[in-house]
């Protein structure tokens, strides 16, 4: 088992690599970053050139990437060109607010999307069957921030017309009362439940589809024809064999619902590390920016392992030596 | 090799568009109800989308009115005006252009992409299969949104930005289904055969094995133009990507968020015929789906 954790580690190195050279440049071409001196008369031409040497800036973008990488290796991920605080420091602020919206979001979806898909597996073709999968369909094509627009539109903002109850709009805590576990609870739950809607379908259809797969197998004939009992079967056999197949979704998944928790962090002021992304895109502020796009690629390498070394104590097959 | 002629006639055989046996690809797909809805749907979207210029004047769609600002839906304004004073009718009717456009030219580019990649990874195995695969891996290894985001500013947000910026990012599933077909496929007698009377490489794979991999890169294209829409519509709504005035889907509702209290109609309706045109785009995939594949159970 530590074979294969050091194996993929160091096969995550050159990915690690490749991911910032390529963000390097794309980040680094999306913008000047003197720009945000403007037209400021008090800065001489000969200040600007100053600035521009002491960055580095002169230089060809891959020579920057490897002063980048340089500071990186050396454990120092730069400062933000706009606010001057360490970019560690920025991220770690975001990194626990976007792991408590993700988190939330992984555990509706597999209490949600096993029972839903292994009930229209069992009972193909039957009316809640149909339901199921129609509400996966749909579920497809809502675009994750229109859904929560219109959740915020209902349940914050049309229940406060009507005097019933509601949940706050966004943010992580309501000011007045100051930040406290029940505060961010509530906060979290309209993000968490319009993230997961949009999640779920996949995962209810692939475990539809995997749980079917396996029930056409020949060592489930043979467990039915020996008179296993019919709930035996489904559970030892078929689920467990269907289960892997999720494993595998949630881990190819990682980077998909990071890219949902951006939009969905934007929608509802989310103070998590997309929202960081968002609000200095358009500046150019590139330490910052490498920063998330390398801890958000460190992230999905960790949660791919994670499902990895899951999968290995699932699967009777695959033993690690 | 009068063997290898009749294997090359046994592949060829199999080509689309070459009448096969059973019912027609049109019967199979209209076994599905629901698909030949959704294809209506479809048909009505693209219609309106074509017919858009001669219906209503461009300047209904992008010329403010300040004094008709957030006016309530009325005769006039059958969906109501936006916070400029727009009528939001002309607006999505504009709009379901761009976004069909984003969706189609997209879906395009993606397939050239990942039909490529695919099949050199597949056909060449050895280090080529090895160095394609593992980009696909570190470009499926980081949130597409983010990398979208920073293309974005690169290029310059526009509509043929994102065409670009979602067609190379949104490849890679293809790529991997095209290289597992293919996988399978270069090991078939019709490809031995065509290797055998000495055909070149790139000639087999664009004459004898892609065309047998026409299934899933039609339902693939399919879903892909969805999934665009899709993206255009979350990169347009955080204000990276389709620029006022031009109104797309996703772009008419960035500022809809701060009308909520007072005119929740701004941000419903574009949501709606995004959720309703891409929802009809997957029914019509799915149905292709079953209609390709006759091996494939019923599921």
């Amino acid at each position: 088992m530590i074979g294969l954790i050091v194996r993929r580690l160091l096969q995550a190195v050159p990915l690690l690599f490749a991911i910032s050279l390529v963000a390097f440049v794309l980040v680094r071409l999306s913008g000047d970053p003197m720009s945000m001196y403007g037209a400021n008369a008090a800065l001489s031409a000969q200040d600007r050139a100053r600035i521009i040497a002491a960055h580095g800036w002169d230089k060809p973008k891959i020579v920057q990437y490897f002063y980048w990488l340089r500071d990186v290796v050396r454990g120092d991920w730069g400062t933000s060109l706009y606010t001057y605080r360490p970019v560690t420091v920025m991220i770690w602020e975001r990194l626990p607010n976007t792991l408590i919206l993700m988190g939330t979001v992984y555990v509706i979806v597999v209490l949600v999307s096993v029972p839903l898909g292994v009930y229209s597996a069992t009972h193909r073709y039957s009316a809640w069957d149909y339901v199921i999968n129609g509400g996966a369909f749909f579920s497809f094509a809502l675009p994750t921030f229109w859904l929560g627009l219109v959740s915020i539109m209902i349940v914050s903002v049309k229940f406060q017309q009507w005097g019933l109850p509601h949940l706050p709009a966004g943010g992580m805590y309501n000011l007045q009362r100051g930040e406290s576990v029940g505060q961010v609870l509530l906060h979290l739950i309209l993000p968490a439940a319009v993230l997961s809607i949009v999640s779920l379908a996949g995962y209810v259809r692939y475990l539809r589809a995997s749980m079917l797969e396996v029930l056409r197998q020949d060592y489930v004939r043979t467990a039915r024809a020996k008179g296993v009992p019919e709930a035996r079967v489904l559970w030892t056999h078929v689920f467990r064999n269907a289960l892997l197949s999720l494993v595998t979704l949630m881990s190819l998944d990682a980077a998909r619902i990071f890219s949902g928790a951006l939009v969905t962090e934007q929608v509802f002021a989310w103070p998590g590390m997309g929202r960081l992304f968002v609000e200095n895109a358009a500046r150019a502020d590139y330490p910052v920016l490498m920063g998330l796009i390398m801890a958000v690629s460190v992230l999905v390498i960790v949660f791919n392992l994670i499902a990895d070394i899951v999968y290995g104590y699932l699967d009777p097959k695959i033993r690690f030596g | 090799m009068a063997k290898a002629a009749g294997a090359l006639a046994q592949g060829r055989e199999r080509r689309p568009g070459h009448q096969r046996s059973g019912p027609s690809l049109w019967a199979r797909y209209a076994r599905h109800r629901g698909a030949v809805l959704a294809l209506g749907v479809v048909t009505i979207v693209v219609a309106i989308a074509l017919l858009t210029p001669v219906l209503v004047p461009q300047a209904a769609a992008i010329q403010p009115h300040p004094q008709n600002m957030l006016h309530t839906p009325d005769a006039a304004h059958p969906l109501g005006t936006d916070e400029v004073g727009r009528d939001i009718l002309a607006r999505l009717m504009y709009a379901s252009r761009i976004s069909l456009t984003v969706g189609v030219l997209a879906m395009l580019v993606s397939i050239g992409l990942g039909v490529s990649v695919g099949a050199l990874a597949g056909y060449f195995v050895g280090w080529v299969d090895t160095v394609l695969m593992r980009f696909t891996d570190a470009l499926l290894s980081i949130p597409v949104l983010f990398l979208l985001i920073a293309l974005a500013v690169v290029l310059g947000p526009s509509v043929r930005t994102l065409i670009v910026a979602i067609g190379a990012l949104s490849w890679m599933e293809l790529a991997r289904i095209i290289r597992a077909n293919i996988l399978s496929l270069r090991e078939r007698e019709f490809v031995e055969a065509a290797r055998a009377i000495g055909a070149v490489d790139l000639l087999i794979i664009a004459r004898h094995i892609l065309p047998n991999t026409f299934g899933p890169i039609v339902v693939a294209g399919t879903l892909n133009v969805g999934n665009a829409m899709l993206t255009e519509a979350a990169v347009s709504y955080l204000g990276l990507g389709v620029q006022p005035p031009t109104p797309s889907w996703g772009n008419m509702l960035f500022n809809a968020q701060s009308y909520l209290w007072n005119a929740p109609w701004v941000a419903l309706y574009p949501g709606l015929m995004i959720v309703v045109t891409v929802l009809a785009i997957n029914f019509v995939g799915d149905g292709l789906r079953d209609a390709l594949d006759p091996r494939r159970v019923e599921g």
